[in-house]
């Protein structure tokens, strides 16, 4: 009886000593980590827009490549799933449901085409998954589970137009034309708040015209601008479109400068030539490739080159790839140093998102988000220069633009 | 429809039977009870598949009556979804109807549109009413665009609410869509069917055959021809409203002249005249897209020289090629070989 009394009482305090060493540790290390953290890409890569967005993807596995090469998330390496699109919706929510039921299910999403983000956000509110995606209004906005990779195309045209006003010299306030694509893309900064805030600024909006596509003729389109008198050209177009306006201005003799937003990149620049993207300027979220002296161009060129990649991926969809990673590393790091990787969740990765201000990894992109605003504000403006996108502002925040329906 | 050996039809009615023997009443059934089974044992995209199959085949049942059997031929059936699919939109999101009160309307809607477009095919016919067709792929999307944006969302996305049965009863997974997509689907299809055993079906064929010896023979061709436009478009309104509701967002985007061009493909690959025929060119092509899809990115990464250019080209180069193999090899379309097969099983070995 005393020895079996004696040994419950060992048993007993063996328990407590148990149950005190548990209880003390910390959330940071409970729950058992994964093998991996999966990251969900859904891309173009055989559609129209897949010589745009096929950078995107480059960038991921490289920079995935960068954060593994520095532990990853807590000793978890990250993966990258992706899936393609083709840059039709109906694709896209395919790829998504995909995704959806995979175990296990990717921490965080991207999604490198508009048209996705506006298909899929209530699905993505749903499933409660945080997403980064390219930027247009109905894929942020009602504010659910969906942030901005970069700012508004609305906020954009703000950014622009107070770099105009500020560095204007003429002596009559500056007439400004549109041309633009007529897609949801292109028609994003026709708004009634883009208009009031050009014209709060002292620019005087003389010509609203618009092309296809698929168009490669604009001819018409500039003579009617330049009736107008116009003295700067703003164009929300990628790709083929500001070549065939560029070309389009020299066919006709016309020479005025023309801006642009993210579509004016080095993708534009291989296409149109040097002597062409001369003097044109664009407002951009990232650094440029063009700032050897950069650290963050150094490390991510690093990278780059370890991959072989074509110079046909030196595009601002590769720094927007490459910094989209290193945020996700940042948030999922900090929801996991908060919750445990037990309680890892799409809201807790969200509520991370949320408290990010000012987040600059390598410098190549700033991200800032808040509970009003999903989408980053953080832009600068470059000048093509000699062949090369130089900066010719300092980083700025860009005006919310919202349109009204969406604030 | 060949029988198998030794059975003939004695009365009317087996005459004109679609599903004709016992074999034949089991394979159905036992087809619809594995389709309807699918989510229990397909991978989720494969339902997603499956009920983007389910909405293109409902749009290839009706240009394949306008097409098929009336032989009048339509550049515009995604234009026609397009209204549906706003007239869907409008009804649930700023009216608030029900779902299933809306989907016919939305369908008679775009009836109603397909009317005033088939009106050239009184004058015109051919290659001159394709392009008369083709003006609704334009004039709709513009209408949409620019008429009023305030209300359609003009060139934006507009969100469109997952279908409910009621209170507490929302249908917003794929599964739960899937429910809703294929029984429509089979329905349509087998009215699809039966219309070409009617009066109408049969004045279809004859005009698609000699207009003028249809005429002739008492058939009013014009009236007809209408009927024919307002079918395909009723059909194509009530795809487009199943697409808004799966897609949850529409915009002018998702019904252009490519897509209209698809549907026509699906017709040339399945085989145009035949029911079963356009909806095996909707589970080709729709199955192609996925596959062309999963091959972009293998291209990208195996010729990296060329990388985005080859997986961007691969998808217009597939279908294109698709079509025109089709047109040189197979211009009856997948049904008439699956026909042929059959036939030469049954009539083994004397099928050589």
């Amino acid at each position: 009886m005393k020895n079996g009394s004696r040994l419950a009482s060992v048993i007993m305090v063996a328990m407590l000593l148990t149950s005190l060493v548990l209880g003390c540790q910390s959330s940071e290390s409970g729950g058992q980590k994964p093998g991996k953290i999966l990251l969900g890409v859904i891309t173009d890569a055989s559609g129209p827009y897949a010589a745009v967005a096929g950078p995107t993807l480059n960038a991921f596995q490289d920079a995935v490549a960068y954060v593994n090469d520095r532990g990853g998330v807590d000793g978890v390496p990250l993966e990258v799933v992706v899936r393609d699109g083709a840059g039709k919706a109906d694709l896209a929510t395919s790829m998504y449901t995909e995704l959806m039921n995979m175990s296990p299910r990717p921490q965080m999403l991207f999604l490198v085409v508009s048209t996705y983000g506006e298909a899929l956000h209530d699905r993505i509110a749903e499933d409660k998954i945080p997403t980064i995606a390219t930027t247009s209004p109905a894929a942020i906005y009602p504010r659910a589970f969906t942030f901005g990779w970069y700012s508004l195309y609305t906020d954009w045209f703000g950014m622009y137009i107070d770099w105009l006003a500020k560095t204007w010299k003429g002596s009559q306030p500056p007439k400004l034309a549109f041309l633009t694509w007529n897609t949801s893309f292109g028609r994003s900064v026709l708004t009634p708040e883009d208009y009031d805030y050009a014209k709060s600024k002292g620019v005087n909006i003389v010509a609203e015209e618009v092309f296809a596509a698929t168009d490669l003729d604009v001819t018409t389109q500039l003579v009617r601008i330049r009736e107008k008198g116009a003295d700067w050209i703003y164009s929300s177009t990628t790709a083929n479109g500001p070549v065939v306006i560029l070309k389009g201005l020299k066919q006709i003799g016309y020479n005025i400068p023309i801006a642009g937003n993210t579509g004016f990149d080095w993708s534009v620049a291989s296409i149109a030539g040097k002597e062409l993207m001369e003097g044109s300027v664009a407002a951009l979220h990232t650094v440029s490739w063009d700032e050897t002296d950069h650290e963050g161009v150094k490390a991510m060129a690093e990278y780059f080159s370890k991959a072989n990649r074509s110079p046909k991926d030196r595009t601002v969809l590769y720094p927007m790839g490459f910094a989209g990673v290193l945020l996700a590393q940042e948030v999922i790091g900090k929801a996991v140093a908060s919750v445990g990787w037990d309680k890892l969740s799409g809201e807790a990765i969200k509520a991370q998102i949320l408290k990010t201000k000012d987040f600059s990894p390598l410098g190549l992109q700033t991200f800032s988000y808040s509970e009003d605003r999903y989408t980053p504000t953080k832009l600068r403006m470059y000048k093509w220069t000699d062949g090369k996108a130089l900066p010719v502002s300092d980083w700025m925040d860009a005006p919310d633009l919202r349109p009204a329906q969406y604030k | 429809m060949s029988l198998p050996c030794g059975t003939f039809n004695e009365t009317y009615a087996q005459d004109m039977a679609i599903v004709r023997t016992r074999t034949q009443w089991l394979l159905l059934i036992g087809g619809m009870v594995l389709l309807l089974a699918l989510p229990s044992y397909a991978s989720p995209r494969v339902v997603t598949l499956a009920n983007l199959i389910g909405i293109s085949a409902i749009s290839a049942l009706g240009l394949n009556i306008l097409t098929g059997y009336a032989g009048q031929i339509s550049l515009g059936q995604a234009a026609f979804m397009a209204v549906g699919a706003y007239i869907q939109a409008m009804l649930t999101v700023h009216l608030k109807w029900p779902f299933w009160l809306a989907l016919p309307v939305s369908g008679g809607g775009a009836a109603l549109v397909g009317l005033v477009f088939g009106t050239p095919s009184l004058r015109v016919k051919g290659f001159y009413l394709a392009m008369a067709t083709l003006a609704a792929q334009f004039v709709i999307p513009w209408v949409i665009v620019n008429v009023w944006p305030d209300i359609t969302g003009g060139i934006h996305s507009f969100r469109v609410p997952a279908p409910s049965l009621g209170e507490g009863l929302v249908l917003n997974t794929q599964v739960e869509m899937f429910y809703v997509i294929i029984p429509i689907a089979a329905l349509m299809a087998f009215f699809a069917k039966n219309i070409v055993r009617t009066r109408v079906g049969r004045a279809f064929v004859a005009i698609r055959d000699n207009d003028l010896a249809a005429a002739a023979m008492g058939v009013n061709a014009f009236r007809y021809k209408l009927v024919a436009f307002a079918i395909c478009s009723f059909y194509a309104g009530i795809a487009g409203a199943l697409w808004a509701h799966w897609m949850r967002n529409i915009a002018p985007s998702h019904f252009t002249l490519v897509e209209s061009i698809w549907y026509l493909g699906m017709l040339i690959v399945g085989g145009i005249g035949s029911t079963t025929g356009a909806i095996m060119g909707a589970v080709f092509i729709r199955s192609l897209d996925l596959g062309v899809s999963i091959l972009g990115p293998w291209a990208g990464d195996t010729f990296p020289a060329i990388g985005g250019q080859a997986s961007a080209a691969l998808s217009p180069l597939m279908f294109g090629l698709v079509i025109l193999l089709f047109i040189l090899f197979e211009p009856r379309g997948l049904y008439h070989r699956w026909e042929m097969l059959k036939a030469s099983y049954r009539l083994h070995p004397y099928s050589r």
